[in-house]
């Protein structure tokens, strides 16, 4: 047994896979093709143009860009937290992280409940992704919110809601029958509201 | 063996009867494994048709997602729509006829959610515009834990509690799902109730959280009426006395906890008309305690 040679190829199956060997790249390679994906993936939830056949990209689920958004609006809502609430950062944090996935999961539970034929995963992996522009303002809320009356803040808040809302609800309306549309679809913008309301008030 | 090949096959040669014999024994017996196998599966598929469910079967069945779907089956927006439309006129006993009485959990879900969001929102802003515009406002993150500790614990427990209480007095025709329905609709009216509470007047806050105290204690009651006059007659009071209670209880954590500050004079005012003036907790108990 030459065990010098083991990370060789044993035939030409190998030999042909060698060039997508997820080992053999070096890892920020690794790291910008999960970010190209995340990013493609966006673009195709959020900007509905994108979507010509109709939903089926969404078949390959994946949860890291979720969890991205998640972790970045939960920093961003709990970095100002000491100043503007009177519960620590810590908590803000964890009521956020927890209020996403589990809302994620509550909703996606409701759609199958009521008769949709999704899958789990899809279902979280749309919604993950629609809390993108509730990141945005609140990215600009906290940066810009205290220099700007409430009136001005409340335009990027009501902008990003109905774009989140909208982008989910197109995706969460075509699994049910017909005759439940709205059941499906009041969970999904209770969650986003849920959301921009932290994004606006902190 | 040798002598019944030799007698059976005399042509052939005994090696390729031998062989012959041996492949057949070989079929028969693959044969009779497989069937065997197909015959055990079918008769355990029958046992499971016929079989009760055993003990361990019946206590893991609420955790998986078939059993909720009785549930959620024939609901459709309109009968959604026509039970919440119901729970804000109590005087009229037709939250049992809609659908037949169907319980459904779409309704408990999704009120208690919006009741956690409308209450903490209500109460943080109604704190907001009772503290005066010198003094500096922090949101309260806390009411969103409690509010949802508080909310779907009731929404289990009383339902539960009334449950109980009157198929100990008797009553017939009652299931634990129809009663967490029916009281997660009589908590309906809670929401519009809690949007006007947010603002800070102590005597419109008041007004507004007695009104759902009685609207959702007699939406319980009139759609219960029939059952407590046929089945409960002598000790209906019992029960009356214990959903109204649950209500005025429930309804005084509101106040007392997300509610708290008000403002008394709207003329030395808050926030609400950008003056500077002082910031009053409800002295209602306060006051009394302190008198002691």
């Amino acid at each position: 047994m030459d065990y010098t040679n083991q990370k060789h190829p044993q035939n030409y199956s190998q030999m042909e896979d060698l060039k997508t060997l997820d080992l053999e790249e070096s890892v920020s390679e690794t790291i910008m093709r999960d970010l190209r994906m995340i990013a493609y993936k966006l673009k195709y939830v959020l900007i509905p143009k994108e979507q010509e056949d109709n939903g089926k990209e969404l078949r390959n689920w994946d949860l890291w860009g979720p969890l991205i958004f998640c972790l970045t609006l939960a920093m961003t809502l709990s970095f100002k937290a000491d100043s503007t609430t009177s519960s620590s950062k810590s908590d803000v944090f964890a009521i956020i992280f927890v209020l996403i996935w589990v809302g994620a999961f509550v909703v996606t539970l409701n759609a199958q409940l009521l008769g949709g034929k999704v899958s789990f995963f899809q279902s979280v992996c749309l919604l993950g992704y629609c809390v993108f522009p509730i990141n945005i303002e609140a990215i600009i809320i906290a940066f810009v919110g205290s220099y700007l009356p409430f009136v001005v803040k409340l335009i990027p808040v009501i902008i990003c809601f109905a774009w989140s809302a909208y982008s989910s609800v197109g995706f969460m309306a075509s699994l049910v029958p017909p005759h439940k549309k709205k059941l499906a679809v009041y969970p999904v913008f209770l969650f986003y509201l849920f959301l921009s309301w932290f994004s606006l008030i902190v | 063996m040798s002598s019944n090949g030799s007698a059976l096959k005399g042509s052939a040669p005994p090696d390729l009867a031998k062989q012959v014999l041996v492949q057949k024994l070989a079929q028969q017996i693959v044969n009779q494994i497989v069937s065997d196998d197909v015959i055990d599966d079918k008769i355990e598929e029958e046992e499971n048709h016929n079989k009760e469910p055993t003990c361990c079967q019946m206590f893991y069945a609420p955790f998986t997602l078939k059993y909720y779907q009785p549930f959620f089956n024939d609901l459709t927006t309109k009968v959604i729509a026509q039970k919440l439309w119901a729970s804000f006129f109590p005087f009229k006993a037709t939250f049992f006829e809609i659908q037949d009485g169907k319980a459904d959990l779409y309704g408990p879900v999704w009120i208690y959610a919006t009741l956690v969001f409308a209450v903490a929102a209500a109460g943080n802003i109604s704190g907001y515009l009772a503290t005066p515009s010198n003094i500096a406002f922090h949101y309260n993150f806390d009411f969103i834990p409690t509010a949802s500790s508080l909310l779907f614990g009731i929404a289990f427990l009383v339902p539960f509690a009334i449950y109980m209480v009157m198929k100990m007095l008797g009553g017939r025709h009652l299931h634990l799902t129809s009663v967490i329905c029916i009281y997660a609709y009589a908590q309906t009216c809670i929401i519009p109730v809690c949007v006007v509470c947010s603002i800070p007047n102590p005597q419109l806050q008041w007004g507004a959280l007695i009104y759902a105290m009685i609207n959702s204690s007699l939406f319980l009651i009139v759609n219960y009426w029939g059952e407590l006059e046929k089945n409960i007659q002598a000790k209906k009071h019992i029960v009356i006395w214990l959903i109204a209670g649950c209500q005025v209880v429930l309804l005084l954590l509101f106040k007392m906890y997300f509610f708290l500050y008000v403002y008394t004079n709207p003329y030395t005012g808050s926030r609400f008309d950008q003056l500077t003036k002082i910031v009053h907790t409800d002295h209602f108990f306060l006051h009394h305690h302190q008198q002691h």
